[in-house]
């Protein structure tokens, strides 16, 4: 037969757990490590992000979607102009959206101040062995 | 058997019937030429994905308060429906509330934008509300010799104050501070999203004790120092172990440090379920001891793999790709939904024999999860390894692929539940005889 855990030792447990919850809470809430807030125009587009759902399709640091891509640092990667026509007309599975150039330019504004916070996927900064390529 | 497990078992099936139909939806979507259409006539990709990851939850959550209510009639020799009328209303009017509130929301194209919780936000304080009274039901009446009962009702116990708290901090971009930085938000939001899946686990965790000691008849490993030591190092994994999902976020280096440190731990978890799979093979041929053998196996692959994952140079290969989603389609479906099928099975036909069909159709669903999971794996894998090399992936094999997995898993456990509708609408507890699907 196993032994059993005597009541004290439980309530012990979870003090230490409670704890280590808290404890990670707290970490988490104080983080220092440095950000900076959005501009009311960037805070605007993530509201136009919002209420258009884009993270049903498209990721940001990885928290959305997979139908679409990453767009951590798509403001550095896409041409404004690409950004513009895939949102007014679609492309592919990514239906067009009914949103004023206003709304649009505030969007574009959050993307660009996302791509300013960090790096949202690994890129390759140096050559790597050809069997990671396949080639 | 009680009525308020019927209930609430009739409830979690419907769940997993919207579920499983908006999981058709949202993966038709992946087909180039099939999208617009869907897009037109049924829903949008966001919606479907929402209505889906929402029906879920509720059917975790749904089944796990039928079991509940089950122990709990046990415990208090008393049908709860009659005992206690008010707060069951109550309970009904909060959870009827919320989920026609968010099911509105969302099909009538409403979206907050906010990962699992895409619904107006009115429909989260009901749901809470619904959660703090049936909590406060259950702790009041395992409150007497709480510390000398079994693990499960630590855990549901433990669900209930974790769920409540995680739900709230889902909410913390409703906060200006909050929201304005959206660092601190996405710190937040992975925090949350990853604690209250961890909540809904510890649900479904109990559940598998529970029904596992009513299956086996063995009492003691439900209150043994092992049963224990596993809850605490799941729990820390719950609540900690979402930084393997943000290494790449400009946060504290100790919480991501914690996390991988912890998310290695699971290998112990992983070792013991093999044990676990190993002595299962003395339980019985029921449907329910059927799923909840295919769960330890699910269990042990998708903690093998959680482990693997958590690897910061192999994470940084497969984050952001459908590898993550075949997790969480093992995790949801291998782990999560085998455990409470197996245990709704329990309670409404106890060991009863299941028919061949029946057995047939679990085989072809776990045949099909195994694909379905190879399937987003092998895709995500090209994705990751392709964008190391600065190239995009065009793959016009995968999203049939998926389709048609997700299809063939679709009417499996299509099949399934229709077994276990049946015997829930008859409510009756079989004992003796064959489940006929």
């Amino acid at each position: 037969m196993p032994p059993r855990m005597r009541a004290e030792h439980k309530k012990l447990l979870m003090i230490a757990l409670v704890g280590c919850f808290f404890a990670q809470g707290a970490l988490v809430y104080t983080d220092r490590t440095p950000t900076r807030p959005a501009s009311s125009n960037a805070a605007t587009g993530k509201r136009v992000w919002q209420a258009n759902n884009c993270q049903a399709c498209h990721q940001i640091y990885g928290m959305g979607g997979f139908l679409g891509p990453d767009l951590t640092n798509a403001y550095s990667r896409v041409p404004r102009q690409r950004i513009d026509v895939m949102v007014k007309f679609g492309f592919g599975q990514m239906p067009k959206f009914q949103i004023s150039d206003e709304e649009l330019n505030s969007l574009v504004e959050f993307l660009a101040y996302v791509d300013t916070t960090g790096k949202g996927q690994l890129r390759p900064t140096k050559k790597l062995p050809w069997w990671v390529y396949g080639e | 058997m009680n009525k308020l497990t019927t209930l609430f078992s009739k409830l979690a099936i419907f769940a997993l019937t919207m579920t499983l139909l908006n999981g058709v939806f949202a993966v038709g979507h992946y087909i180039a030429a099939l999208s617009p259409k869907l897009h037109e006539s049924v829903t949008q990709f966001g919606t479907s994905r929402a209505m889906h990851t929402m029906n879920a939850a509720a059917w975790i959550m749904f089944s796990a308060v039928a079991v509940i209510y089950h122990y709990l009639t046990a415990v208090t020799g008393s049908d709860l429906f009659e005992s206690r009328r008010r707060t069951v209303q109550s309970i009904a009017l909060c959870v009827s509330a919320g989920y026609l509130i968010a099911a509105n929301s969302l099909i009538s194209g409403y979206s907050t934008g906010r990962e699992y919780l895409e619904f107006y936000p009115l429909a989260g304080l009901f749901i809470l509300l619904a959660w703090l009274i049936f909590g406060w039901q259950f702790l009041s009446a395992v409150r007497p010799g709480f510390w000398d009962r079994p693990i499960y009702v630590t855990m549901w116990a433990t669900s209930v104050f974790f769920f409540a708290y995680t739900l709230c901090e889902q909410y913390a971009w409703l906060l200006p501070s909050v929201f304005d930085d959206h660092v601190v938000d996405m710190r937040l939001q992975w925090k949350a999203c990853g604690t209250i899946v961890g909540s809904l686990n510890l649900l479904v965790y109990g559940t598998a004790y529970y029904i596992g000691e009513k299956l086996s008849g063995n009492e003691e490993l439900a209150k043994s120092k092992t049963a224990y030591a596993l809850f605490a190092v799941g729990l820390l994994n719950s609540f900690t172990n979402f930084g393997h999902h943000a290494y790449h976020l400009p946060q504290s280096e100790l919480v991501k440090w914690i996390s991988f440190v912890v998310s290695m731990l699971e290998a112990i978890l992983f070792v013991k379920v093999m044990f676990d799979i190993a002595s299962s093979v003395r339980l019985n041929d029921s449907a329910a001891a059927r799923l909840l053998r295919a769960s330890k196996w699910w269990s042990a692959f998708t903690l093998l793999t959680a482990v693997i994952i958590s690897i910061p140079p192999i994470n940084s290969v497969i984050h952001g790709t459908h590898v993550v989603v075949a997790h969480s389609m093992s995790a949801t479906t291998g782990i999560d939904s085998f455990v409470m099928l197996a245990a709704l099975f329990y309670l409404f036909a106890g060991s009863a024999q299941s028919s061949k069909w029946l057995n047939c159709a679990i085989v072809i669903t776990n045949i099909a999860l195994g694909g379905l999971v190879v399937v987003l794996s092998c895709h995500g894998l090209e994705v990751g390894l392709a964008r190391l090399n600065g190239r995009v992936v065009v793959d016009n094999v995968f999203p049939v692929s998926f389709a048609v997995h997700g299809a063939i898993l679709t009417l499996s456990i299509g099949f399934v539940t229709r077994a276990l509708w049946k015997l829930v609408r008859s409510s009756c507890v079989q004992v003796s005889g064959e489940i006929r699907a």
